[in-house]
């Protein structure tokens, strides 16, 4: 146990080892398969495309960037037996748009599955998610066109949604710098920073020793299928193989922001006694909602007023603990707040030290993008493309957004939820500690509205070639 | 006022088995206005529960009430039956040994359900002597202080000032005097040290004194590890899918967990010595809210049934059930080891205590197998964590005393 197995990089798509900062466009194809036969031609032709974290440790920075993801019905499509989709765990089997997992996971009302755009039950079934980056705008469509618009036609899929982004900021829609907070794999490549937390590669990598020291459940296939000798055999049961090794889970979700709302919220709360506004005070107000002020600067070290230069210093933006750093009540960075729900790192009971290690069990690697688009009464909708990374998505994804996100009493609360991203709706409140005591801000809405999403496998390339078998 | 744990079997009439899971259903289907059993009008009531376990065929269709309530359990019984007779007699009518053609009386009743009663062997209080009036009673100080402080804001007032207005408002309020508890969690928390101690001093010689029996013990249990672990043959067994039903819709949710005790003397003595173990510390030790370093359980029992060949783990919890299951593995995984690990199919463990819920997929499955659905299900607070609770009763048993400094720090900050 004390050994660390070395990542099989070369078998690991890339988007586990890198968000691919350096790309700011991308586009997400979701596809149907129409005709087995011809859906795995397609993605036979594609195997040899997809970037691989291989490639990544090879330093060269490459120009654009394909990976692809399956959901179960997916998998089926490309042949997968009933049996052998069933050894993968029951969220995903279910996928995002099940009963079960709204009422996990917060989709309801204008968030439900029924008024999605993609991934509900109404918006046609998803089987394949085909993630496409560049440096460029006209990169991106070049790589589109080659990969997919310019053989689409009799290639076995339809293609059912699109979602393009532009990375146009180091913010996200409300003005807060995003993505500081990111786990580092052991035995991945980057540098670590000050903070950040390195974690077990079976936290995010199916076939390796996770936090608790145990391997992840493996999802497999029957070992007498033809073309599975390709995959390893499982070391727990011979008639089985390991299609899920060098896998992950994908989360994806598309989150619209009202931004007009969030402001004019931050304003009526935060107005003078004779009606005036208040633009610092607005901005403080959603910065104790965040736990971060706009620069990323978080507000355990910085509780006054924003500090750019710490929140823009990656050595120093993410090296605080709460209450380690003397702020166990939530003075300076609320309790409710979005960061202490969704890392509480040394505040969970029943002490800092068993907390740290807790902590770490339910983390995530994000890779979420913005997007803006003009919906049809001609107005701005923005948002997020929210990604994640995960080997347990029940443990993970589904635990940060139910136990921490969502629960209207996270550590010791009595009625509250994350007031950034929850589902609110507008009768709960959000608790900011102060002196002598707490602040009360009545009526939270749902600041953030879930427009689509789905849970996806994003396999190891020998697994890709496997469902290429005829 | 203690709070106590009662637990009913009966065998069901085979033939009566629908119509008992059909009138359970509406029952539980409105548990809060069912016209059969009124759950919210019994004051000595905190959790209620009824399973039926029928799914292990070597033991006939059986029916468990389990509850946790105030005070002992006749005198409670009488307040319960005098509200529920009629259903009552509904439910228990379809099980063996009830012999009133014309419905039971409160006595009869009475009687029936004692005679089926049995002990529990190991059985853990949240917050030990908290009354259900006496919790109510400071969910309701809280609740008034928190509507006071939302509607009169004290931005800019001193601590002293802000907590004047809320001792105020507590004298003028005349719907909810505060009903101090005889015991303080400080008072609580000092008495769990001081057990500990004396459990310490007491222990270590007797320890000592056994130890060599403990060496003979430590190497059978070996040979018996050791064995399972070759024979280990593990079904994988169906999942009941209404249990994902009914759950994460409160803030409150209950486990029922069945297995069977592994065959043999000395699993069923090791199984026995370790739930008195755990019933020494959760009397002496466990008793400041948490079980284990859990700090989720409003109330937890084991028992054993069948002649000792079953074992069933009841208990009531906050949030959902993975964050619970969650929780067993990193904060109580050698307890709950050193408990199933003597039961059949559970993770492979070590020296007793070891391995086992550490596998934390594999005793997740472990427990959705062995999870049983319960159709009837009763919280009297429901909305209320473990955690609120122990905020709330500190709040009330404070409010009103001269605080300052930081006590009064302290006190303002669980609001």
């Amino acid at each position: 146990m004390s050994e660390v197995p070395p990542l099989d990089l070369p078998d690991i798509q890339g988007l586990v080892t890198t968000g691919y900062a350096h790309m700011p466009h991308s586009r997400f194809l979701f596809l149907a398969v129409a005709d087995r036969t011809g859906a795995k031609a397609w993605l036979k032709n594609l195997v040899p495309e997809i970037s691989t974290s291989g490639r990544r440790a090879s330093k060269e920075k490459p120009q654009t960037a394909v990976n692809i993801a399956f959901t179960a019905r997916g998998l089926a499509q490309f042949g997968m037996t009933p049996e052998d989709v069933s050894t993968f765990p029951r969220e995903y089997q279910q996928g995002m748009d099940c009963g079960d997992r709204s009422r996990v996971l917060g989709d309801t009302g204008d968030s439900a599955p029924s008024q999605w755009e993609v991934g509900g039950p109404t918006t046609g079934e998803l089987h394949v998610l085909l993630l496409l980056y560049a440096i460029s705008e006209h990169g991106l469509q070049t790589l589109s066109d080659r990969l997919w618009e310019s053989i689409s036609t009799g290639s076995g899929l339809t293609e059912v949604f699109r979602q393009d982004s532009f990375k146009h900021s180091i913010n996200e829609p409300f003005g807060f710098r995003d993505g500081i907070s990111q786990p580092a794999i052991e035995g991945g490549h980057g540098v670590v920073t000050p903070g950040q937390s390195v974690l077990k590669a079976g936290e995010f990598i199916l076939g390796y020793v996770n936090e608790y020291s145990v391997l992840p459940p493996m999802p497999s296939v029957d070992a007498k299928l033809p073309g599975s000798d390709l995959l390893p055999l499982s070391a727990v049961n011979g008639s089985r193989r390991e299609f899920g090794r060098n896998g992950t889970f994908l989360v994806w979700r598309k989150l619209s922001q009202d931004v007009e709302a969030f402001w004019e919220f931050m304003d009526s709360q935060t107005r003078g006694t004779d009606g005036t506004s208040d633009k610092d005070k607005q901005i403080a107000l959603a910065s104790k909602m965040v736990g971060r002020w706009p620069s990323g600067a978080p507000l355990t070290l910085a509780p006054l007023h924003d500090d750019p230069q710490l929140g823009a210093n990656a050595e120093r933006n993410n090296d605080f603990k709460f209450i380690a750093n003397c702020d166990a009540e939530g003075f300076a960075c609320p309790v409710d707040s979005h960061i202490r729900r969704t890392n509480p790192r040394d505040t969970l009971p029943p002490d800092p030290k068993k907390s740290n290690v807790v902590s770490e069990r339910h983390r995530l690697l994000r890779r979420g993008r913005p997007y803006i688009q003009t919906i049809p009464d001609g107005k701005k909708e923005e948002g997020i493309l929210f990604m994640a990374l995960n080997s347990d998505l029940q443990r993970q994804f589904e635990f940060v957004q139910q136990t921490w996100m969502n629960s209207p009493k996270f550590n010791g609360l009595f009625n509250n939820k994350d007031p950034l991203v929850s589902d609110n709706d507008g009768t709960g409140c959000m608790i900011i500690q102060d002196k002598p005591v707490r602040i009360c801000i009545q009526g939270m809405p749902r600041f953030v509205q879930v427009k689509g999403g789905g849970y996806f496998f994003l396999p190891g390339i020998i697994a890709l070639q496997f469902l290429t078998h005829e | 006022m203690i709070q106590s744990a009662l637990t009913i079997i009966t065998r069901i009439k085979p033939e009566q088995l629908p119509a008992l899971e059909k009138l359970l259903d509406e029952i539980g289907g409105s548990v809060q206005s069912n016209g059969y059993i009124p759950f919210t009008k019994i004051a000595s009531l905190h959790f209620a529960c009824w399973v039926i376990l029928k799914d292990d065929l070597q033991f006939p269709p059986t029916l468990v009430f389990e509850n946790n309530h105030d005070g002992d359990n006749e005198t409670h019984l009488d307040e319960f039956i005098a509200g529920s007779l009629a259903g009552l007699n509904a439910i228990y009518s379809v099980c063996e040994d009830y012999s009133f053609p014309t419905g039971a009386n409160p006595a009869q009743m009475k009687r029936y359900l004692l005679d089926h009663s049995v002990a529990c062997p190991a059985f853990y209080v949240g917050v030990p002597g908290q009354s259900l009036v006496g919790i109510r009673n400071a969910i309701a100080v809280r609740t008034e202080i928190e509507a006071m402080l939302d509607s009169a804001p004290m931005k800019g007032l001193s601590q002293e000032a802000a907590y004047a207005r809320i001792v105020d408002h507590i004298r003028e309020s005349y719907s909810t005097k505060p009903i101090v508890s005889p015991e303080t969690l400080d008072q609580q928390s000092g008495r769990a040290k001081r057990n500990i101690v004396i459990t310490a001093l007491i222990g270590l010689p007797i320890l000592i004194l056994v130890f060599p029996f403990l060496i003979v013990w430590f190497i059978m249990l070996r040979m018996h590890e050791t064995k399972d672990l070759r024979t280990q043959n593990k079904p994988s067994l169906p999942i009941d899918p209404r249990l994902f039903e009914k759950e994460d819709i409160f803030i409150q949710n209950h486990l029922t967990t069945l297995v069977n005790v592994k065959p043999g003397a000395f699993r069923l003595y090791t199984l026995k010595t370790v739930l008195w173990l755990i019933n020494l510390l959760a009397k002496t030790y466990f008793i400041t809210g948490h079980l284990g370093g859990i700090p989720t359980i409003h109330f937890a029992r084991w028992i054993l049934m069948d002649n000792d060949r079953r074992l069933l783990f009841f208990s009531n919890y906050d949030g959902s059930w993975a964050s619970y299951l969650g929780d067993f593995v990193d904060k109580a995984n050698y307890g709950l080891t050193g408990v199933w690990s003597n039961t059949e199919n559970f993770p492979p463990a070590k020296y007793l205590f070891v391995g086992g819920a550490q596998h934390i997929e594999e005793f997740k499955q472990w427990s959705r197998e062995h999870n049983i659905y319960p159709p009837v299900w009763y919280s009297a607070y429901p909305d209320e964590t473990l955690w609120n609770l122990q905020k709330d009763i500190r709040i009330r048993d404070t409010a009103g005393q001269p605080l300052q400094g930081a006590e009064l720090e302290k006190f303002l900050q669980l609001l």
